[in-house]
């Protein structure tokens, strides 16, 4: 008798259609006809029924398991989580060149501080990553402030580390958060030649929102600024692997204004997957900003509802919503949760958390070491600890469909200040990202 | 002459992006991830002057170090077409 995973999320979209979703392998199938037995079998957890065509495909796409199988599916992803926690033949840095920003948001957490990274931490950067003699693949992150409000350093150190990663065959791959005003077609073709491949920029709606919420330090408008660049990349960059994320943060404001949003997403990155859209909603993330616009915050609750009648509206457009990258086994885990994950701010010092850093109560928690001139690096392992355990329980984990996704390691930023673990789960967000993908025709669809 | 440079400038950028690979070596199955799939693209495209298209991006096709030259080759010869 076969099993069904406990790692899928079964989504009955019709009478006849039915959308399954293999958290564990991150692959997902549409199935359309008689889908009655699938459903009767998917309660009762065990596939009871004939040697159908549908057992096939549900076997072959790892929805159907042996039951030696399901019972230590749970401990196999612990041992992913294990690995790829103290995985030393990869390494993540997120970069943080500036803490300035040429932008005031009205619900940004960072304070108003210059600190550029100077030549020499930029130096030691580059050579704590040749020191490092396990590393097989490196993943750098820039992030701010506003990382390009010192582009010459960007460049100086993407150029140093592409040197050290072909002398030694590392596998190197970048990205960038950033507000893409600074993101010329010049600017973006040498970060391109220099592995900065994806990138998360963020449109907060219409022009008439955008401006409002995210307005330039000096009080201008910033929207005409971004979109002109994301046209001049869309229509003359001519690499095809790069990743646009545009990102929307969501307040009452930005909802009224919706449906200009999406008018001007789709007239604009229709049908081209190098764009894609995803959203988030305001909330608290601290700093003295945000109190001017709390009572403009949806709830967690009230946000939850508004997300699927979102993803469901962008999901009707030709514009790519609910990329699959959010969703893929372990996308979910942080990555100050890895051993050989870190944030380097300007001076040189060693994070854990891109919010947390900016938390002035506990700063200490989250600075945990800091580089050498010759690149050696020492880390606190009393704090390092804090972010590397799993203090979740893990048979409730081992149970739920999204373990593969989070590895039962949500926000180690929250647990720590908190002193109590955050579930993702309850936002479902998995259920409307693949909802969003099927709608798109981004997975594929079998009859039985 | 010029075959045998390509080849060892082509070997050296695969080795480069963390491939294995020698020239006995050049059909024996790659193992590699969306990653280094990704990393690997732009490298050649920057390597070789060349903009890799749409088939390409999900990497059907392309098993074995060969199967990366014989892409490249393609690649040229149609660019250079145009020219």
């Amino acid at each position: 008798m076969l099993n069904w995973t406990k790692y899928h999320i079964l989504e009955k979209i019709k009478d006849d259609r039915i959308l399954l979703w293999n958290t564990f392998l991150g692959k997902g199938i549409t199935l359309v006809g008689n889908i009655a037995p699938i459903c009767e079998s998917e309660v009762s957890g065990v596939w009871s029924g004939e040697d159908s065509k549908a057992k096939q495909i549900l076997q072959s796409n790892g929805f159907l398991i042996e039951k030696d199988q399901y019972d230590v599916e749970g401990k196999l992803i612990s041992k992913m989580r294990s690995e790829t926690v103290y995985d030393d033949s990869f390494m993540s840095i997120t970069i943080i060149p500036t803490d300035t920003c040429n932008f005031n948001c009205i619900y940004c957490y960072q304070s108003d501080t210059i600190h550029n990274m100077s030549k020499e931490t930029a130096d030691s950067i580059i050579r704590m990553i040749a020191r490092k003699k396990t590393l097989r693949k490196l993943h750098i992150s820039w992030f701010g402030g506003e990382p390009l409000c010192n582009k010459e350093i960007v460049f100086y150190i993407m150029e140093g580390i592409n040197r050290v990663c072909k002398e030694r065959g590392i596998v190197l791959i970048a990205d960038m958060t950033t507000n893409a005003s600074l993101l010329d077609l010049p600017t973006f073709i040498r970060l391109y030649d220099l592995k900065v491949l994806n990138y998360q920029i963020t449109i907060d709606g219409c022009k008439k929102t955008h401006d409002v919420q995210r307005p330039l330090k000096s009080g201008g408008s910033s929207y005409d600024m971004i979109l002109k660049n994301l046209r001049d990349i869309r229509d003359n960059a001519k690499g095809r692997f790069f990743k646009i994320g545009i990102r929307t943060n969501f307040t009452d404001f930005v909802d009224n204004q919706f449906a200009a949003m999406k008018d001007t997403l789709e007239e604009e990155f229709s049908n081209d997957s190098r764009f894609y859209f995803f959203f988030q909603w305001v909330k608290n993330w601290g700093g003295n900003r945000i109190s001017g616009i709390m009572d403009r915050l949806l709830s967690d609750d009230e946000a939850i509802s508004h997300y699927g009648r979102w993803m469901d509206q962008m999901a009707q457009t030709s514009v790519r919503t609910g990329d699959i990258t959010l969703i893929r086994p372990c996308s979910g885990l942080c990555v100050g949760c890895r051993k050989n994950s870190f944030i380097v701010d300007t001076d040189g010092s060693i994070c854990k958390c891109t919010t947390g850093m900016y938390d002035k109560d506990y700063r200490d928690r989250v600075v945990i070491g800091k580089i050498e001139k010759n690149g050696l690096y020492k880390i606190d392992k009393w704090k390092e600890i804090d972010w590397l355990s799993m203090d979740a329980d893990q048979n409730e984990c081992e149970k739920c469909a999204q373990y593969p996704i989070c590895l039962g390691m949500p926000c180690p930023y929250y647990k720590i200040k908190h002193k109590r673990v955050i579930c993702n789960k309850k936002t479902d967000y998995v259920c409307k990202i693949i909802l969003a993908m099927e709608k798109q025709g981004h997975i594929q669809e079998i009859r039985i | 002459m010029v075959k045998e440079t390509f080849l060892e400038d082509f070997i050296l950028t695969m080795n480069e992006c963390g491939f294995d690979v020698a020239e006995e070596s050049l059909d024996d199955e790659l193992q590699y991830d969306s990653l280094q799939f990704v990393s690997t693209m732009v490298s050649i495209e920057e390597k070789y002057g060349i903009t890799i298209p749409d088939d390409y991006m999900l990497g059907e096709g392309l098993d074995t170090a060969r199967d990366f030259i014989n892409m490249v080759y393609l690649l040229k010869e149609t660019e250079d077409e145009k020219q």
